[in-house]
Parts: C-alpha cells; sequence; structure tokens
C-alpha cells in the first residue's frame, strides 16, 4: 500500500507539468510516453518471456500506417485502434507460427527480415505514400495543441503500463516468466509453452501497435523510418537503458533517449555516438540497467570477478539462453 | 600413498541455485567411484574439477597443485582428461576424434598400443562419430582417453543408456584402463561400479554424505537403499 | 530466353551468390563456432568498405586496398571480441545485444569520418571492362566477383576440410566445452576465428564498394539482412548451408529480378519462411553433443 502515496505524486506532477514547461519539452516529454510503450511492450518480450526480436518496428509500422489510412480516410479512431490491434496481432501469429520449431537464434534474424519487407514494401507502394509517407492526418481538435498532445500521450501511456502491469502479474504473465526461466521445466509441468510464446508475442504486437497509433497522432504524419530496424534498436537502447525485465524502466530509458537525447545533441556533437558507447558499457557492466546502478553496487561492480561459464558442461539441465 | 586429486568441501552455484554444498573426495591409485541418486551433484563434481563451473568456496588440488581458477583447457594440459557419456564430435570422422587434440605425430606413436586393447576401432576409423552406436561412441570417447595419456581420468557414466552385453565390454575396457591411471568413475549402475571400483563417496544434494570401501558398502543394504535407491 | 541470356543471367547470379557469400560466411562462422549472432557483421563489412575505398583513392592499388579493407575489419573485430564479447562469454543473449550496440557505434563512427552521403567507388582499370559472351556480355567485374568467392570458398573449404585448426573449428561448432576439455585453448580458437570472420566480411565490403560503384552508410544494415538470410534458409553455422543458401538466393535475385524487378526481397522473405517451415534449422544444420 506504500505504491499509492508515490503514484499520487508521480500524477499531480504529470498533471501540473504543463503549466512550467515549454511546449518544446512538452512534445518531447508527448514524445517519450508513446515511445516508452513501444519500448515496454518490446520488455514484455525480452525482458519478462526471453525472446530477442529485431523486428518489433514492423507492429509500431502496421499501427501507425493503418491509424493514418483509416483517419485520412475520414473513419473513427476507434476503428483505427481496432484495425491496428487486429492486424499487428494477426501478424504475430503468423510469425509465431512460422518461427515456433527454431531456435530462439533464429528469431531475431526472421523478425528483422519480415520487417525490413515490410519496410522496403511501404516505401514502394502507392496506398502507404511510398518514400514521402502519410501526410496531413486529420488530428481530432483536442490533439493538435501540445498541451492537449501531451495530456492524450500522458494518459495513454498511464493506460497502457497498468494494463501490461496487471497482464504481468496475471497467472498467464507468471507462466510467461517460468518459460523465460526454464522452458524445458515449464513443460515439463505441463504448459503449452510453444502457444504461451505466441501469447507473449500478440500481447506485445498489441501494444506495440497502439503506440504505433498514437505515434501517428503524435506526429501527424507517418514516414517509412517507423518500420525500420532504427526503430527496433531504439526500442532496445530504451529497454536496455531502463533495466531489462523492469516495465517501468521503460520510463526511464526513454526518458534518455528522447529528452536527454534531444537536448544533450545540442552540446555533444558526438551524441550518437556516446549513447552507442554508453549502450555497450550498460550491456557489459550492468545487465540489469541503469536504474538499479547505485553507489553501493558500483563498488562491489569493479571488485567482483565475473565468473566464468562453461560453454557446455555435460549433463547439465541448465539451457543457455539461445538454445 | 599420496593423494592424486583432492576435493575439500567445495560450494558450486549454477545460476541462482545452490548445486553442490560440501563435496568433498580423494582419488588414488585404481577406481574411485562417485555414487549417489539423479541430480546429486556427481556430474556437477567432475565438471567443476575440470573448472567448467567455479568454485564458491572450497579446495581442489592435483598432486598437491591448486587447480582453483585455472581455465579448463589448463587443467587438461595437467594430465585430467574428463569422458563425458558418448562425448564425441559427431561431425567428425573417428580418427579425427582421437588425433584431434594430440596431433598427428602424437597419434601415430600410440596408434598400435590403443588398437591392441581397442580392436573394434580399426573398422570404424574412418567413419563420422555420429553414424556410431551409443556403445561404439563411448569407445572412442575412452580411446581418446588412451592416445592423451592422463594422470587422471574422470569417466562420467559410462554405462548410461548401453545394453547389458556392451556394459560387459565397457567395464572389460575402463579395468584395462586402470592398469594405467587412476579413475574417478560417476556411475548409475551399481552392479559395474561395485565390480571396478575399491573406494566409493555418495553424493546426496550436493554434500559428500559417505565414504568408505566398495566391500562395506555392498554389505550394508541400509546405506543401499537411502542413497542410492537399490534393494 | 536465348542460350546467351541464360548465359548471362547465369553468370551474374552466380556473381550474386560470390557477393551473398562473401557476405555472409564470416557471419555464419563466427555463430557456429562461438554461438555468437554478430549484429555488427554488416557494420564491419561496411568498414572493410569504407577503408577499401579511401586506401584505393589514395594509391590507386585495388588488391591494396581490399587486404586494407579486410585487415582494417579484422582489427575492429579483434578488439571487439576481446573488449566486449569475452566478459559475456556462455550469455549469447548478451553478446548478441553488446553486438548491437558494435553495430550502432560503427555505424555513427562512419558517419562521422566520413559524412552521412553516398561517395562514389570507381572500378579498377584492369576489372573495368565488359566481356562478350556469344551475344550477349557480362561485366568484368562480375566475373572478378565470382573469382574471388571461388578462391574464398577454396580457401575455406581446405581450411575446414584438412587443417587441424579446421577440424578444430569443426569440432568447437559441435562442442567447445569437450574441446576445451581436451586442452585446446578455445579463448584463443574464438579469437583467430573472430578476427577471420570480420576480416572476410571487410574483404565482402571492399569488393562489395566498386560493384554498386559507391558506399554509403546504410550499407552495412541492408548486407546483415541479406546475410541473415542467407545463413536461415542455409543453416546457421554449417559452412556447405551457407554456399547453398548463396547459391539459391543468387540465383533467385538474378533470374526473379530479370523476370520482375522490385519482387526480390519479399521473395527471399517468402523463401526463408517457407524453408524454416519444412526445415526448422535451415537445409543443413548442425548436429550439437547438447542437443
Amino acid at each position: 500500500m506504500r505504491k499509492y502515496p508515490t503514484l499520487l505524486v508521480g500524477g499531480v506532477l504529470l498533471a501540473v507539468a504543463p503549466l512550467t514547461l515549454s511546449s518544446f519539452v512538452l512534445s518531447l516529454l508527448a514524445q517519450a510516453a508513446v515511445l516508452a510503450v513501444f519500448a515496454a511492450s518490446y520488455d514484455l518480450l525480452l525482458g519478462y518471456t526471453g525472446i530477442f526480436s529485431f523486428g518489433h518496428a514492423l507492429f509500431l509500422g502496421v499501427g501507425a500506417y493503418l491509424a493514418a489510412l483509416f483517419l485520412l480516410n475520414g473513419h473513427s479512431l476507434p476503428l483505427a485502434m481496432l484495425a491496428a490491434v487486429s492486424a499487428a496481432a494477426v501478424l504475430a501469429v503468423v510469425i509465431g507460427a512460422v518461427t515456433l520449431r527454431s531456435k530462439g537464434v533464429y528469431y531475431a534474424m526472421i523478425t528483422l527480415a519480415f520487417a525490413e519487407m515490410f519496410h522496403i514494401y511501404a516505401g514502394m507502394a502507392k496506398v502507404t505514400g511510398g518514400a514521402n509517407g502519410l501526410i496531413g492526418i486529420p488530428l481530432p481538435s483536442f490533439i493538435a495543441a501540445p498541451v492537449g498532445d501531451y495530456y492524450v500521450m500522458v494518459i495513454f501511456a498511464v493506460i497502457c503500463f497498468g494494463a501490461m502491469y496487471f497482464f504481468l502479474d496475471s497467472p498467464t504473465g507468471r507462466v510467461l516468466r517460468a518459460v523465460r526461466d526454464n522452458p524445458t521445466r515449464a513443460a515439463m509441468i505441463g504448459y503449452n509453452v510453444p502457444l504461451y510464446l505466441v501469447i507473449a508475442q500478440v500481447v506485445a504486437a498489441v501494444f506495440a501497435a497502439l503506440a504505433g497509433v498514437f505515434l501517428a497522432l503524435n506526429q501527424g504524419m507517418v514516414y517509412t523510418n517507423v518500420l525500420s530496424s532504427n526503430t527496433t534498436v531504439n526500442a532496445l537502447l530504451i529497454v536496455v537503458l531502463g533495466g531489462i525485465g523492469t516495465l517501468f524502466g521503460a520510463v526511464a530509458g526513454s526518458l534518455i533517449v528522447v529528452v536527454a537525447g534531444s537536448i544533450l545533441a545540442n552540446y555533444f556533437p558526438y551524441w550518437p555516438l556516446i549513447l552507442g558507447a554508453l549502450y555497450i558499457i550498460v550491456v557489459l557492466l550492468y545487465p540489469q540497467g541503469l536504474m538499479q546502478l547505485s553507489f553501493k553496487r558500483l563498488g562491489t561492480i569493479f571488485r567482483s570477478n565475473p565468473a566464468k561459464e562453461p560453454n557446455v558442461s555435460a549433463g547439465s539441465d541448465e539451457g543457455s539462453d539461445f538454445h | 600413498m599420496s593423494k592424486i586429486l583432492m576435493v575439500e568441501d567445495i560450494a558450486v552455484d549454477i545460476g541462482k541455485l545452490n548445486i553442490l554444498k560440501g563435496v568433498s573426495l580423494a582419488v588414488e591409485n585404481g577406481v574411485t567411484a562417485l555414487l549417489g541418486r539423479n541430480s546429486a551433484g556427481k556430474t556437477v563434481t567432475l565438471n567443476t574439477v575440470m573448472g567448467y563451473w567455479p568454485v564458491r568456496r572450497g579446495r581442489i588440488e592435483f598432486l598437491g597443485a591448486s587447480l582453483v581458477g585455472l581455465p579448463t583447457h589448463r587443467i587438461a594440459r595437467q594430465g585430467i582428461v574428463y569422458v563425458p557419456p558418448r562425448g564425441v564430435f559427431h561431425d567428425l570422422s573417428v580418427e579425427l576424434n582421437l588425433s584431434l587434440a594430440i596431433g598427428s605425430r602424437a597419434y601415430r606413436a600410440r596408434r598400435e598400443y590403443v588398437f591392441s586393447i581397442l580392436t573394434e576401432l580399426k573398422d570404424i576409423l574412418k567413419m563420422p562419430a555420429g553414424c556410431l552406436s551409443g556403445g561404439q561412441q563411448q569407445i572412442v570417447a575412452m580411446a581418446r582417453a588412451l592416445f592423451h595419456g592422463p594422470r587422471l581420468l574422470l569417466l562420467d557414466e559410462p554405462s548410461r543408456g548401453l545394453a547389458p552385453v556392451i556394459i560387459q565390454r565397457i567395464g572389460a575396457v575402463i579395468r584395462e584402463m586402470a592398469r594405467q591411471m587412476p579413475i574417478l568413475l560417476v556411475e548409475q549402475n551399481f552392479t559395474l561400479a561395485s565390480e571396478l571400483a575399491r573406494d566409493f563417496y555418495i553424493l546426496d544434494d550436493g554434500r559428500t554424505v559417505y565414504a568408505g570401501t566398495i566391500a562395506e558398502l555392498a554389505a550394508d543394504d541400509e546405506l543401499k537403499r537411502r542413497y542410492l535407491a537399490i534393494g | 530466353m536465348s542460350l546467351s541470356m541464360f548465359l548471362v543471367i547465369f553468370l551474374e547470379g552466380l556473381s550474386a551468390s560470390a557477393l551473398l557469400f562473401l557476405a555472409a560466411v564470416g557471419l555464419s562462422i563466427i555463430f557456429g563456432l562461438m554461438d555468437i549472432l554478430n549484429f555488427s557483421h554488416g557494420a564491419l563489412f561496411m568498414s572493410g568498405a569504407y577503408v577499401a575505398m579511401t586506401i584505393f583513392h589514395a594509391t590507386g592499388n585495388f588488391p591494396l586496398a581490399v587486404l586494407a579493407g579486410g585487415c582494417a575489419a579484422a582489427l575492429l573485430g579483434l578488439v571487439m571480441e576481446r573488449l566486449a564479447l569475452r566478459p559475456l562469454r556462455g550469455r549469447p543473449l548478451y553478446q548478441a545485444m553488446v553486438t548491437i550496440g558494435v553495430m550502432l557505434f560503427l555505424d555513427q563512427l562512419v558517419i562521422e569520418i566520413w559524412g552521412p552521403s553516398l561517395i562514389s567507388f570507381s572500378r579498377w582499370g584492369p576489372l573495368a571492362g565488359m566481356t562478350a559472351i556469344m551475344s550477349g556480355a557480362i561485366s568484368n567485374y562480375r566475373l572478378f566477383l565470382i573469382l574471388v568467392g571461388l578462391v574464398v570458398f577454396l580457401l575455406m573449404a581446405g581450411f575446414l576440410a584438412s587443417s587441424r585448426w579446421g577440424a578444430m573449428v569443426r569440432a568447437g561448432v559441435e562442442n567447445a566445452g569437450l574441446l576445451e576439455g581436451l586442452g585446446v585453448n578455445t579463448g584463443l580458437l574464438f579469437t583467430f576465428t573472430f578476427g577471420l570472420g570480420a576480416f572476410l566480411a571487410g574483404v565482402g565490403g571492399a569488393v562489395y564498394g566498386p560493384f554498386i560503384r559507391l558506399v554509403d552508410p546504410n550499407l552495412g544494415l541492408s548486407i546483415l539482412i541479406d546475410s541473415f538470410i542467407v545463413v536461415v534458409i542455409g543453416g546457421f553455422g554449417s559452412f556447405g548451408g551457407t554456399v547453398l543458401g548463396s547459391l539459391l538466393i543468387g540465383m533467385l535475385q538474378a533470374f526473379i529480378g530479370y523476370l520482375s524487378p522490385g519482387l526480390t526481397v519479399m521473395l527471399n522473405v517468402v523463401l526463408m519462411a517457407v524453408v524454416l517451415l519444412i526445415k526448422p534449422d535451415g537445409l543443413m544444420s548442425v548436429r550439437r553433443w547438447r542437443a
């Protein structure tokens, strides 16, 4: 019950932020909120299920493009959301079915190939506006102003994070973690492991597609870049910096990448290079993410000897990450 | 007589689990058996001696020098060979399996001797090891150990999944090998172990719980029932 | 389709296969021996292309430029293996994640050094012309690519089949732990192999640049995707599978691209999906002791 005061303070801060912040910072915060949802949906796969996708941008892009197309054709926002969510779910099931029997390592490559196929298609096809993308999406009037945009995106993010939190806390969410920790054991207990893996992919795809819808609303346009692997890499950066397997770490990671990124980039011309190096260092030294990096722990990192693990040990039941 | 291998109160964690909590044993000449139920920690003990897993606590000494912290290949070069059950490279021919790590000169030098013990090898030299039967693979794995001529052999469940008549042959080979080198044998098949070994240790839940001579153990039905689920 | 046109398209397909093979072979070997899914492979390829372009423009000596491209990539690979990959040994997921960081870093580094726009990479004089084949013609550079692909294929095949290193690499692909237990320093073997894979990537980049007559900072990613598709179809870590996958995709690109350009990327992905549905580990998969 000690969580409630924190949540209350956080909520009040988010609500009063527009009173003090410039519209530039507000627009960055709105963008960070959407990206945080996208990154958190990626973390559902990477951190909570142990699935390494390299094509998660596909679902963000499908959501964004469908939302743009539906709104441009005069349909309502709820219908656009429904279309985005259903398309993403179907795609996730198809990709899940193709990769079901393949080794985990293949998943990253296959998802990358699928996403890249859509990326190239979106750059060529007429319906997606080709390389120019879809612009001039008719926005509801309350989103058009920076403050309205900020509130919509933040409320969207709060709802999504709440939903993901309850999903992970549900019996299904717990099974996913059991599958992540030891798929063999989970299967022996009697869980249908492939089914749960597909469920995780569908849920992650749905949230990514919703983030795509709101990204389209936030930007007012959709461009092929949303489907590129850079978008997936961004989610990975956010998740790693925020902490893998810490749902709310995505918020911190997203703030670092979006807000700090846009502001610091003005002072450090080499910011993308620094970000890449920072990412490598975090993966190497502190795979649990920056959030949990306290000074006390900093000491132990440099003192402790990283345990050498055997590549193979006969007769051990421990599975490595990929096999 | 001095101990060849001394393991003293080692603890090993794998992931977050304490797999070994206090294993101690000593190996002298002849065959020493390491017994216990499934997942008692027998294989992990052998793997830890080889340096596959780091120890959290305890000492491992080979001919008086510590092995703790050494990388696996350095431990192997001190003359310890570990033979996992049917541990062969499936993609390589039997001949390459045997000569891979020692080089072709050493291989040619010891060929006559090893083939005189394991006559069945001659017919399968050019075959990929993946095409062999389980028993043949086990023979190849043990032949490789003979080529290496170790000062200590760690033999992990040589009889696992093999038919009784093949187990007899494996047993005969182990007896021959034991004349050349001390052996630490992990074995589920108590009959085989009792025929080969003189001393034994019993592990249970990651701890050494009993040590003695095989003759004592064979006479102690209560002990066998409690830790080995026999009888 | 006339015979001469068929021959030309066949040779074009063979040269495309050779390029794909040069791009994918290092990725395949690095994964096969070390379990590392190297996302920075495309970036190493691109680094090789940029370094070769710089050396070629400075000296006009193309063989030297190719060697320099390979060595630059190998050096980057060795540094990366020691600093970023070795500490994470045995944790393939984290290793794959760290290689993404290296990819980001190298991609950005290329932009910082050479700028974000395309730079032309002209062909070396002796390789610039065309060769007549009956009534058709094919560029000399494509024939050169086939030659380079063939040479690397033979060297690697010989390396894997006859030398003890090759046998050890094959043994390491199957079971690194068992090999280590036989007294082989797999750490050294891994560093050498990673350096070799990176060298091959660099050489691939160096010969790829003049083929498309330019280098650009997006080169790495497109090569990475092509290589992924090749090795997924062929079977990861299998040398024969990489050859087979390159030939399949290269020929497909030449013949389908001739019939209907623009379809090839989609066809590659569909082909990959079909192969995986039938054979989940690719056409040729390496059997593993720990399976």
